[in-house]
């Protein structure tokens, strides 16, 4: 169902929709009485509710069209939104959800859905009966004004866009009626001449069923770009109608015969009119003859005959015309581009580096300065398109992040507990696909953190904290990587409690020196679970493992910290980007690596003296500080002795480490390569990156150096302290 | 989606079966246009349509204005339920219900 492109596109501006629905009842659940918060549930749904109906998908439309009465008494003052209906609405929410996963996937509810959907409409429609405050207040319908013409000139792209003149035609009927409507089909080519996708079609359509201009536009709202839309209402008419025919491109004679047929011109009330209006002209050209059509930029003669009216319908995007009201609203800052088509582009930005590193390359070694110049231009030029395309995927964490709130809220509400979200650094930008695969991971750990982290209110309050409890998101730019840290004040973790546990899942041995650190990375162990009481919240075991191995699959980490009686907290660590990167190439025995530029502190070289110095110890001094030390080579085993070595001085977070490399080579753009599931869960490296001479260098996976060194540190220090 | 064209005595019969929409617009087209050649009437039956849309109608009153262009007799014979709606939605009526041999 979800290949229909009509469908496809419903289905992400009902994403969309929902989204804001969601976001206004989180926001009336503490002030019910805002009205622009109410305006906006109203509107969403109202949108919903004709979008579904323009696509043919009925059973959202009967649903939200029951709703959306619901809430016109919401807004209208007339039903009070009580606590009860907040989470009512809510669980309405739910269903339209569900409603529109099940379009996704089979086109159709199934019977739960449709048996709960008839449950939830008989609690609306019981909402809908109670009587109002004030009986007779509300005000009477205007009435009368109500009838409309409505021309459509459908633009060519409407059919790609996702829209059916077909469809909005049955959803016109099906909330007004349509009194008359001619098809006009002069704009179709011939069978060898017309392109089947795009549109040619226009109406005229004499319509009844909305009481004011906005809502016939809101109809139209989804395709106002596509088309060019006249709304007249019937009380205007004739000079309104007569004032529309000569705007419109096709012949007067023929709209005046399709005008009268829809009843939107009576013959009387067009010859009054001709006799005695004359459309408003450009002041310059006051002597025109009635018919002709003028404006600022050309002016153009009444076709003297039909072959010359045929040229111009050719030309109908050329023909001039007056500007009568339509619907084209203010230029979009934004556009909606398929994300396949971003990839495809990254994709294309990725070869791009790599085939320039080759020119780079050539132009090196050919020592032919004014190429080497160009080639320097030229790779500056790939940079910065390389930096534009990456900034194309990138989008703010906030608008992610926010759906936590309804996750707090549902567990608020489950467990009888009081947590508030707080979210900083929401504008902090992160690769789309990476928030996408972020999302379950950053769930759990609220889930975790609300569940067992944040204590009842009133133990909060015996323990001197404030009964509502807090989950703080914070989201920031390191070097290289954005850092998302979840925390909570609550109860915090026993490293003891850990620790039994792991040993008594067999994880670890008994008496098993470790650090705090190393304790409560076993937290990350597959069926971990420290909950004695294992809610439908959180608790099976099957959780952090999981949110570790998600986050190493997009090369971040996990960390965590707890004190206990004080609170939790867990960092995420991940890469900018998934794609290119600035790197460092570096030389170990003729075999190249690659460090990630933004983690690179400095690099020197180390002399014979400071070699064997290293040799012995595990730690150098440099300006004053301690930094450990290892040699790349000994992590790949790579084996020889170079004739000299360099130090190249990385740092992660507040951690620096120094590692030993034979040669420096210079700044270069690595595209990530995936080494694919053989290598994946290789220490050390996280990809790979093919050089302008086609060879191969590996990037390294810096994090989990840092690991390494960090873990054989805290043996050093369990060594001292036994 | 299949278009098939039967001639019996230089009158062209095409029948279009199964979803005649935007996702098949394409391939239809092509196939119509391939079957004009030689044909000294024309019918058009549309009863075994079962999905159809404003593309699907879009390339039926082009092969009507293709068939105006190059004189030959055209009919849309029997539209299928789906094709009746769209026609009902667009007050189009130019079509005949009979047996298709008459």
């Amino acid at each position: 169902m979800a290949d229909n492109p009509i469908i496809k596109t419903f289905l992400i501006e009902s994403a969309d929709l929902l989204r804001d629905m969601e976001a206004a009842l989180l926001a009336l659940e503490k002030e019910p009485q805002n009205p622009q918060m109410i305006g906006n549930l109203f509107a969403s749904v109202h949108t919903l509710k004709g979008a579904a109906g323009i696509v043919g998908v009925d059973f959202i439309q009967r649903f939200t069209h029951d709703l959306e009465n619901m809430l016109d008494r919401i807004r209208e003052n007339t039903l009070a939104l009580t606590g009860e209906i907040s989470s009512f609405l809510f669980e309405v929410y739910d269903h339209i959800v569900h409603l529109r996963a099940s379009l996704e996937a089979d086109g159709e509810p199934d019977e739960n859905l449709i048996a709960e959907g008839k449950e939830l409409t008989k609690i609306i429609n019981q909402h809908l009966e109670e009587p109002t405050p004030e009986a007779g207040a509300l005000e009477e319908p205007e009435s009368g004004n109500d009838r409309w013409h409505i021309s459509l000139r459908f633009g060519p792209d409407v059919l790609q866009n996702g829209m059916d003149p077909a469809s909005i035609i049955n959803y016109m009927g099906k909330v007004g009626k349509v009194n008359g409507l001619v098809t006009l089909t002069n704009r179709i080519p011939i069978l060898d001449k017309i392109s089947p996708e795009n549109c040619y079609l226009s109406f005229d359509i004499n319509y009844t069923g909305a009481d004011n201009r906005d809502e016939i536009e809101e109809i139209f709202e989804f395709f106002e770009d596509d088309c060019e839309i006249h709304i007249i209402p019937m009380e205007d008419a004739p000079a309104a109608i007569s004032e529309l025919i000569d705007v419109l491109p096709e012949e007067n004679s023929l709209l005046e015969s399709n005008f009268s047929q829809i009843g939107s011109l009576t013959t009387e009330g067009f010859e009054e009119n001709i006799q005695t209006e004359i459309p408003d002209k450009n002041d310059e050209d006051t002597s025109t003859e009635l018919g002709d059509i003028t404006n600022n930029d050309a002016e153009v003669e009444k076709a003297e005959s039909s072959e010359e009216l045929e040229d111009e319908k050719e030309n109908a995007g050329e023909k001039p015309k007056k500007v009568l009201p339509t619907m084209s609203g203010p230029e979009s800052q934004t556009i909606r581009v398929d994300i396949s088509k971003l990839d495809l582009l990254i994709n294309q930005v990725g070869e791009l580096v790599i085939a320039n590193s080759h020119i780079r390359q050539q132009a090196m070694d050919s020592e032919n300065q004014e190429l080497l110049k160009t080639a320097t231009d030229i790779t500056r030029l790939v940079e910065e398109i390389r930096d534009s395309t990456m900034q194309v995927r990138m989008i703010q964490i906030g608008s992610s992040l926010a759906r936590f709130h309804r996750v707090v809220r549902d567990i608020n509400h489950n467990l009888n507990k009081k947590i508030q979200l707080v979210i900083v650094g929401g504008d902090t930008e992160l690769d789309k696909t990476v928030i996408e695969k972020l999302s379950d991971p950053i769930m759990h750990i609220i889930r975790n953190s609300a569940d067992h982290g944040i204590e009842m209110p009133e133990d909060r309050v015996a323990a001197g904290k404030p009964e509502q409890g807090t989950i703080q998101i914070r989201a920031y730019n390191e070097t290289g990587v954005i850092v998302i840290k979840i925390s909570d004040d609550g109860r915090g973790i026993s490293t003891d409690k850990v620790y039994q546990k792991a040993v008594s899942r067999g994880i670890v041995a008994e008496n098993q020196q470790m650090s705090d650190h190393e304790i409560m990375k076993l937290i990350f162990e597959p069926g971990f679970s420290t909950v004695s009481n294992v809610t439908n919240i959180s608790g099976r075991g099957v959780g952090m493992d999981v949110v570790n191995r998600n986050v190493n699959a997009l090369r971040g980490t996990v960390d965590i910290d707890s004190i206990v009686g004080q609170g939790t907290e867990v960092t995420l660590r991940l890469p900018l980007s998934l794609a290119i990167i600035d790197g460092f190439l570096v030389k170990i025995s003729g075999r190249f690596f690659v460090i990630q530029m933004e983690i690179i502190m400095e690099c020197f070289v180390l002399n014979k003296k400071e070699r064997e110095e290293l040799r012995e110890r595990e730690y150098f001094k440099r300006r004053e500080e301690i930094i450990p030390h290892l040699r790349l080579r000994d992590i790949f085993n790579i084996p020889g002795e170079p004739e000299s070595e360099h130090m190249v001085v990385i740092q992660s977070g507040d951690r620096k480490v120094g590692l030993m490399v034979d040669e420096l080579r210079g700044n270069i753009q690595a595209v990530i390569k995936s080494l694919g599931r053989v290598y994946q869960n290789i220490t050390g490296v996280s990809g790979a990156t093919i050089l302008g001479d086609g060879s191969v260098a590996l990037i390294i996976d810096a994090q989990s150096i840092i690991g390494k060194i960090e873990n054989s540190l805290y043996d050093v220090e369990a060594g001292m302290e036994a | 989606m299949g278009v098939s064209l039967e001639k019996i005595e230089g009158k062209c019969i095409f029948k279009i079966d199964d979803g005649f929409t935007i996702v098949v617009a394409g391939a239809v087209r092509d196939e119509l246009a391939q079957g004009f050649s030689s044909c000294s009437e024309m019918d058009v039956d549309l009863s075994a349509i079962s999905d159809f849309d404003s593309a699907g109608f879009q390339l039926l009153i082009s092969m009507q204005k293709e068939a105006e262009e190059q004189h030959i007799p055209f009919r849309f014979l029997n539209p299928s339920q789906a094709v009746q709606t769209v026609f009902k939605l667009f007050h189009f009526d130019e079509y005949e219900e009979k047996p298709i041999d008459e």
